[in-house]
């Protein structure tokens, strides 16, 4: 026979789950909005990444740009990473439980972040995936403010 | 001469590719790299990369399509294709990932502080 004792702490677990369960959610999409953000503003979404904007596109890059050879672009600063606007738009997040997978579903994320793009291989960082590494401290901070949104909502 | 070189890379038991190129035909293509030194009155017309050189970027990243085409048919695993790229001087992880990905969890995203406040608001569920 289950004492009411214990159905209240079924009940506790649950809900304790479920509030989990939606701070994980709303981190899911926050986290993605948050580092998108950064990129399209031209700043690395990684901790301790000096300096924090993207290194400045090559001299020749920068030529076909302001001369209408790269489709889809007509600045050379920001440094944002977007042409077609695919890359961002491939930075993709799913929930696994109460852990969160952000990922770029696409090969150039692993040009930029990793091996270097262009001749001189220019490496940009756009997502924290070295061990130990961590989200800027201003994204970081964001995503606060979100949770404290989040709590409203909940206890509402 | 160039039709030697065509016949002259072969396909090792381990993977790599070895490149040899023989006889008059050797000869030849020596005079017009300029690779083993010997005096030669030709200008240096490098077709064969030398000591410490590569093919160009255009060739090499020809190969590695072929040769990830050819894994995927194959369906290889990892360790394996990390060694079929001897001789090229780059390894399995100079190809870019399909995919790269971090994982979170709560603590990550909202740190210590967040972490607090999930339990405060447990905290004040538990009491209703």
């Amino acid at each position: 026979m289950v004492s009411i004792k214990q159905k209240n702490n079924i009940r506790l677990q649950r809900q304790l789950k479920d509030v989990k369960k939606q701070f994980a959610g709303a981190a899911k999409r926050a986290v993605v909005n948050e580092i998108r953000k950064s990129i399209l503003r031209g700043v690395t979404p990684v901790k301790g990444v000096t300096p924090r904007r993207f290194e400045k596109y090559s001299d020749s890059y920068k030529d076909a740009i302001e001369s209408g050879q790269v489709v889809g672009k007509s600045r050379v600063r920001p440094v944002n990473l977007k042409v077609t606007g695919k890359l961002l738009r491939d930075l993709k997040s799913k929930r696994k439980g109460t852990k969160i997978i952000v990922f770029f579903d696409n090969v150039l994320a692993d040009i930029h972040n990793r091996l270097g793009a262009g001749k001189a291989k220019t490496i940009r960082r756009i997502l924290p995936t070295k061990e130990g590494e961590e989200l800027s401290t201003n994204i970081m901070k964001n995503l606060r403010r979100i949770l404290v949104k989040t709590v409203r909502k909940i206890l509402r | 001469m160039l039709d030697d070189y065509e016949r002259g890379f072969k396909v090792n038991s381990d993977d790599s590719i070895s490149f040899s190129i023989s006889g008059f035909s050797g000869d030849k293509a020596d005079g017009h790299s300029h690779l083993s030194g010997k005096p030669s009155k030709l200008p240096r017309r490098r077709f064969i990369p030398g000591d410490g050189q590569k093919y160009n970027k255009k060739i090499t990243s020809g190969i590695k399509k072929i040769e990830r085409s050819y894994k995927n048919q194959t369906k290889e695993s990892t360790n394996t294709r990390t060694t079929s790229t001897q001789g090229f001087g780059q390894g399995e992880e100079d190809l870019p990932e399909p995919t790269i990905s971090r994982t979170f969890t709560l603590r990550d995203v909202f740190g210590e502080q967040g972490e607090s406040i999930i339990d405060r608001v447990a905290r004040r569920l538990r009491n209703g």
